[in-house]
Parts: structure tokens; C-alpha cells; sequence
């Protein structure tokens, strides 16, 4: 059993409230006043209710929606704009079509005008780490939705961020893709130990791939609770059938279910 | 992990599920399936099914003498007239003249309006500069434009590249910021995270994703750019494939007529292969390439 490396704190949100201006006039609160951290090398999972703002919050980390109050911070800096310390995998599928997949992941390294071996060196380690090796020339529109995943999660990676952002990333993929993907992305976090934070509406999915996982509260979103994921690693998906994976599953169903209940009340 | 990439379904349609195949041979149960490619010699068979039924029916009529040869020649006679005109050199003048114009009119069109259009659909603040202008002039008919502008700049050529230019202008960028507003926000959101600065941006990923609707509404507009021209040649001109049409008209050479008809749609065919074979060959990543 490999026990938890646990890092200093790297991503601070304090205080965190988005309003969004209502086109018709008025507002509608995204988030409200939400704090979490997350520590070094750790996979942190967010899932909540549909809807309860947890897009939003990821978009202010990355930098791509500002906060109305509270602030982001990163390793001792408020986060102010988008960066490429901080790489964001989405659920629509992102990749840039008129880029081959290799031309995609070194998207980020050709703008910070990384050398041109290095570049390739970096591609290919993150193109065969995401099990996309013979697909380098292939362009977008030839690849599978969970290709294209793995491909963007390849393109985050060989920007060599500080933090990994998944909104849901493979939320649009079937079900035994989406499996596939889970074990991958398990694999590709116990190789290069980045510090993740994880969007997910599906539960068994945030066991699965967290150190801890934070429930939110219905719109507007803050944090209900932090729950501890003390699964041993490396994980595999066989351990969906343990125990203490189903007494979790259980704990967490039943308290976004609460917040759901909540919405429709 | 066996994921491979879709089948290029072109060549060898592969079997799905629900599909029974009883036979090894194309049938027509395939070709029915929506959206679904056909082999290229079906796709030929497709064509020349319609050609040769329309030259059937033509020679029906005409060589029957079903209907009057002044109002529809014989083939043999349009390939006459076709033949005489183009002994004279005049088909070749009035197709030239007719060319320059739509290329004139509708490249200078292409040159203003697509960068006008990708800023208008991508900064508001363009957007609201120039739409009301455009989104008015969209509704004057070019057609009603034409006495004023051959009123300022007479009948010659510079009047009917003015009237393509118009008809093509104002469409083609409604047309194009169409486009680049609906590049998806997550696109260009992933080039940020990615530490693209907002120029960056827009030159190397705003700019390509818009490429596939630029190019297919490039396709359009010349189609509808052919209208234009010839409406302006019969209006007030003295060479072009319209006039053409027009004099012939006058003399009751139908079988004149024909082959300017014939000209302009051959034309027309043309530049929409071009385009085509410009798409796939310049844009071979488009999802419609
Ligand atoms: N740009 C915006 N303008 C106005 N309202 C917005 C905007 N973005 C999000 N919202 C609103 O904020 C709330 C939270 O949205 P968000 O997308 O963050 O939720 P979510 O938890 O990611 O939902 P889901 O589980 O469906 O992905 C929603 O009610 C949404 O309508
Ligand atoms: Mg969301």
C-alpha cells in the first residue's frame, strides 16, 4: 500500500462568488462564497448537482471567467488571466482540427517557442503516455471521441502545467469508453503526478480517481462537504467492487441526492 | 484499448449493425441509407441517369416537332449556332468579358468582406458599427441599384464589377461573421489555457476554424454573383455573355440563346468543381473536406 504524499497547498479558492448578470435584467449566483485547496500531486474530484456552478468554478481557476468576490490563488499568486500553468481539459471535444494530433500537442510548447527537438521529444512522451502512438498524423476528424480526449489530455500535459483543470472530460463518451478512459487517466496520474482537479457529476467515477472529493451544494454552489478517499493506490477499477468503494458511493449518492432534492423543492 | 478511427466508409462501406447484406453486388437497399456514401460508378450511373434522360426528352420534343424551334432548338442546332459563334469569336469575346467581370467584382468583394465578417463576428463592438448598414442594403435588390450606379459611372465594365461587387458584398459578410460567431467558445477557450494571448488567438485558431464556412460561402456567393452579372449585361451593356443572350434575343436566334444558357451553367459547374477540389486540397482537415 502506497501511502498519500501529502503536498503543500498549491490552489487556494477563498471566498470564491460568481454573480452572472441575467439578460433580462437581474442576477443569478453561480457560486457563493466557496473555499477549497488543493495540495500538491493531489487528484482532487468536485461533484455536485447539475448545474450547482461547478463549470464556473473551474472556468475562474483557469482564469477564463473572473469572480465577482474572493480570489484564486496558485502557488502564491492570485490568478488574474488565463495561463498555461494551468491546463484545462473539456467536455466538448477541443482539439483543433486543421492540427494533426501531434501538431495539437505541441500546440502550447510551439507558442513558448520550445526547441524544436525538445518539442518532439515532449510530444511523443505525451502521445504514447495517452496510448495514442501511430495516430501522430491523423488529424481530428479521424479519431474516436475518446481519441480525441486522450489527445487533448496529452496537449494539456506537454505544457508541463501546474495544475491539470478536467471538466468532465469524458462525460460525452460511452460507457466502456469512458471506463477505458478512467483507467488511463489513473495510469497517466500515477506517471507524472501532476496536480489535478477533477469535474464530475458521476460519482463512482470520483472515487475512483480522487484523493478526496468534495460534494457542493446546490445552486449557488459552495461546498457541503469533503470526503476522504483513502483507497489504496495504484488504483485499478476492480476496486469499484470493494467495500469501502461501495460504503462511499453510498455516503456521497445520499448527500448530493439531498442538494438535488433540493432544487426540485 | 481498441479504439481505431472510423473506417474510411468511402471505398468499402463497411457492414453495420441492422444492415443485412444478401447479395455481394451494390444494391439499392444501400443506396437509400440517409447520409450514407455510395460507391463512385453508382454515384457516375446517379449522373449520367439525369443527363441522358434530359437529352432523351429534348431530342423527343424537338426532333419530334413537338415543340416550335423557335422556342426550343434542336441539340444539332444549339452545336451549330455554338460552332458559328465561336468561329466568329464572339462567344470567346462575350465569355471573356463576362469572366473578368465576376472575378473583379467578386474577389474585391471577397477581399473586404471576409475580414469584415470574421471581426464583425467576433468583436461586438464591429458588430454594432457595421450590421444596420449592411442589414439594410442586404434588402435593396441590386437590381434597383443599377440606374443609379450606371448614372455615376456610366455602362462599361466599372458598372457591373460595382453591381457583382454589391450583390456579393453584403451577403458575404453576414454570411462569414455567421461563421466565426459560431466557432466555439471552448476552442478558443482551450488555446488560453493553453498560454495564447488574445492576438494569438485570433490569427492561429479563431482564423483557421473559420476556413471550412469561408470557403463553402466563397462557393455560394460566386454562384449567386453570376445573377448579378448577368442581370447588369441585360440591363444596359455591350459584351458579355448576358448581352449575348439579349441580342440574340432581338434576332429570334433561340438557338443562340440556348448556348448562352448553356455557357454560363457550364461555367457555373465549373467553378463550383473548383471549389470543391480547393476544399479538399486545401483544407483537408475539414469534417466536409
Ligand atoms: N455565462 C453565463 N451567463 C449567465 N449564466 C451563466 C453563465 N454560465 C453559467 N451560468 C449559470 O450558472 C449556473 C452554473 O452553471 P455551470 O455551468 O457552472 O454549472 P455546472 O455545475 O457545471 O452544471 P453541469 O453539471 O450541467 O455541467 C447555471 O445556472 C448557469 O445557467
Ligand atoms: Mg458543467
Amino acid at each position: 500500500m502506497v501511502t498519500q504524499s501529502v503536498g503543500l497547498p498549491q490552489l487556494v479558492l477563498r471566498e470564491l462568488t460568481v454573480t452572472f448578470q441575467r439578460r433580462r435584467g437581474g442576477t443569478v449566483a453561480a457560486v457563493e462564497s466557496l473555499d477549497l485547496t488543493v495540495r500538491e500531486k493531489e487528484f482532487v474530484c468536485i461533484v455536485g448537482p447539475s448545474g450547482c456552478g461547478k463549470s464556473t468554478m473551474l472556468r475562474v481557476v483557469a482564469g477564463l471567467v473572473r469572480p465577482s468576490t474572493g480570489e484564486v490563488i496558485l502557488n502564491g499568486r492570485s490568478v488574474v488571466e488565463p495561463g498555461a500553468d494551468r491546463g484545462m481539459v473539456f467536455q466538448s471535444y477541443t482539439l483543433f482540427p486543421w492540427l494533426t494530433v501531434q501538431g495539437n500537442v505541441e500546440f502550447g510548447p510551439r507558442l513558448r517557442d520550445v526547441p524544436d527537438a525538445e518539442r518532439a521529444a515532449a510530444a511523443r512522451r505525451y502521445i504514447d503516455l495517452v496510448g495514442l502512438r501511430g495516430f501522430e498524423q491523423s488529424y481530428p476528424k479521424e479519431l474516436s471521441g475518446g481519441m480525441m480526449q486522450r489527445a487533448a489530455i496529452a496537449r494539456s500535459l506537454a505544457n508541463d502545467p501546474e495544475i491539470l483543470l478536467m471538466d468532465e472530460p469524458f462525460g460525452a463518451l460511452d460507457a466502456q469508453t469512458r471506463a477505458l478512459m478512467q483507467e488511463l487517466l489513473l495510469n497517466v496520474w500515477q506517471q507524472t503526478r501532476k496536480t489535478v482537479l477533477f469535474v464530475t457529476h458521476d460519482i463512482e467515477e470520483s472515487i475512483l480517481l480522487g484523493d478526496r472529493v468534495y460534494i457542493m451544494t446546490a445552486r449557488p454552489g459552495r461546498i457541503k462537504e469533503e470526503v476522504a478517499i483513502s483507497l489504496p493506490r495504484p488504483r485499478t477499477v476492480e476496486v469499484v467492487d470493494s467495500e469501502a468503494f461501495i460504503r462511499l458511493r453510498r455516503y456521497i449518492h445520499k448527500s448530493i441526492r439531498e442538494e438535488s432534492l433540493k432544487v426540485l423543492a | 484499448m481498441k479504439e481505431r478511427a472510423p473506417a474510411q466508409s468511402a471505398v468499402t462501406p463497411a457492414p453495420r449493425e441492422g444492415q443485412t447484406r444478401g447479395r455481394a453486388s451494390f444494391g439499392l437497399q444501400d443506396a437509400l441509407r440517409p447520409h450514407e456514401p455510395i460507391g463512385r460508378s453508382a454515384y457516375l450511373g446517379g449522373v449520367s441517369t439525369t443527363v441522358l434522360l434530359i437529352m432523351l426528352s429534348w431530342s423527343v420534343l424537338t426532333y419530334g416537332g413537338l415543340v416550335p424551334q423557335l422556342f426550343l432548338p434542336a441539340p444539332t442546332d444549339v452545336i451549330r449556332a455554338a460552332a458559328a459563334l465561336l468561329r466568329e469569336g464572339s462567344l470567346q469575346i462575350h465569355t471573356m468579358a463576362s469572366l473578368t467581370v465576376i472575378l473583379t467584382g467578386w474577389a474585391l468583394a471577397v477581399l473586404i468582406a471576409v475580414p469584415l465578417g470574421i471581426l464583425m463576428g467576433t468583436l461586438k463592438l464591429v458588430e454594432a458599427l457595421v450590421e444596420p448598414i449592411i442589414n439594410f442594403v442586404r434588402y435593396l435588390p441590386v437590381s434597383a441599384l443599377i440606374p443609379l450606379l450606371i448614372l455615376y459611372i456610366g455602362i462599361g465594365t466599372a458598372e457591373k464589377v460595382a453591381v457583382v461587387f454589391i450583390g456579393t458584398f453584403f451577403q458575404l459578410v453576414l454570411l462569414v461573421s455567421d461563421v466565426s460567431a459560431n466557432v466555439s467558445k471552448d476552442l478558443l477557450d482551450s488555446a488560453y489555457t493553453l498560454g495564447a494571448k488574445r492576438r494569438t488567438v485570433l490569427s492561429r485558431v479563431l482564423l483557421p476554424a473559420t476556413l471550412p464556412g469561408v470557403m463553402d460561402n466563397l462557393r455560394i456567393t460566386m454562384g449567386w454573383a453570376w445573377t448579378y452579372l448577368v442581370v447588369a449585361e441585360l440591363v444596359a451593356s455591350d459584351r458579355g455573355l448576358g448581352y449575348m443572350i439579349l441580342d440574340s434575343m432581338r434576332g429570334l436566334f433561340t438557338d443562340r440563346i440556348f448556348v448562352g444558357l448553356l455557357t454560363i451553367g457550364l461555367l457555373g459547374l465549373m467553378f463550383d468543381q473548383i471549389f470543391k477540389w480547393l476544399h479538399r486540397t486545401l483544407l483537408p482537415w475539414s469534417p466536409r473536406a
